[in-house]
């Protein structure tokens, strides 16, 4: 279906976004305040998010999409609970 | 992202961080998610891809919005050269 050298670079494409993961890493890990941290842990959701579907394309697994469909919705959903505690709560 | 990746490590304070994280990203996935799209042709399986470039491209914007406004009220500053602060 698809070229021997297109799979390649896909591979080669989820080690480069495993990498800046672990770079965003040190950010959620030295973090000087907590929404620091947040944005570093958004971040790497999203680089996830995108390595399931890259995964799910080149070993052929489709069940993988569903993980990644379920993994970004709570993705936003953790990230704007937390945005609204650090707010000061839900009255508004 | 990989840019996305090293403004998040060596820019100063959160706004910056936040502007290089959400662009970076959200273009990133959003050209690799339909990249993939288009290379599986047109069925279920690119409906799903489609679906999770439709949620990345609408919620991440709003998670980093809501992130910088509660980082602003939460009492975090900007750092040091910054030039102008709308959000008083």
């Amino acid at each position: 279906m698809v070229a021997a050298n297109f799979l390649v670079a896909l591979q080669v494409v989820i080690v480069v976004l495993v990498v800046t993961s672990v770079i965003c890493l040190f950010r959620v890990v030295y973090g000087p305040t907590v929404p620091d941290r947040i944005v570093g842990l958004n971040t790497i959701s999203t680089k996830v998010t995108v390595i399931l579907v890259l995964l799910a394309f080149v070993y052929g697994r489709t069940m993988l999409l569903d993980v990644a469909i379920a993994f970004a919705m709570l993705n936003i959903t953790g990230s704007l609970v937390v945005s609204k505690y650090l707010e000061g709560g839900f009255r508004d | 992202m990989v840019l996305g990746a090293i403004g998040v490590i060596r820019f100063p304070d959160v706004y910056t961080r936040l502007h290089a994280s959400t662009k970076c990203d959200t273009g990133g996935a959003i050209s690799i998610l339909a990249g993939v799209a288009v290379a599986y042709g047109l069925n279920m399986i690119s409906l799903k891809v489609l679906s999770i470039l439709f949620l990345i491209f609408l919620l991440n914007p709003v998670a980093s919005h809501a992130l910088a406004r509660a980082s602003h009220k939460y009492g975090v500053r900007p750092c040091e050269v910054t030039v102008v602060d709308m959000y008083e």
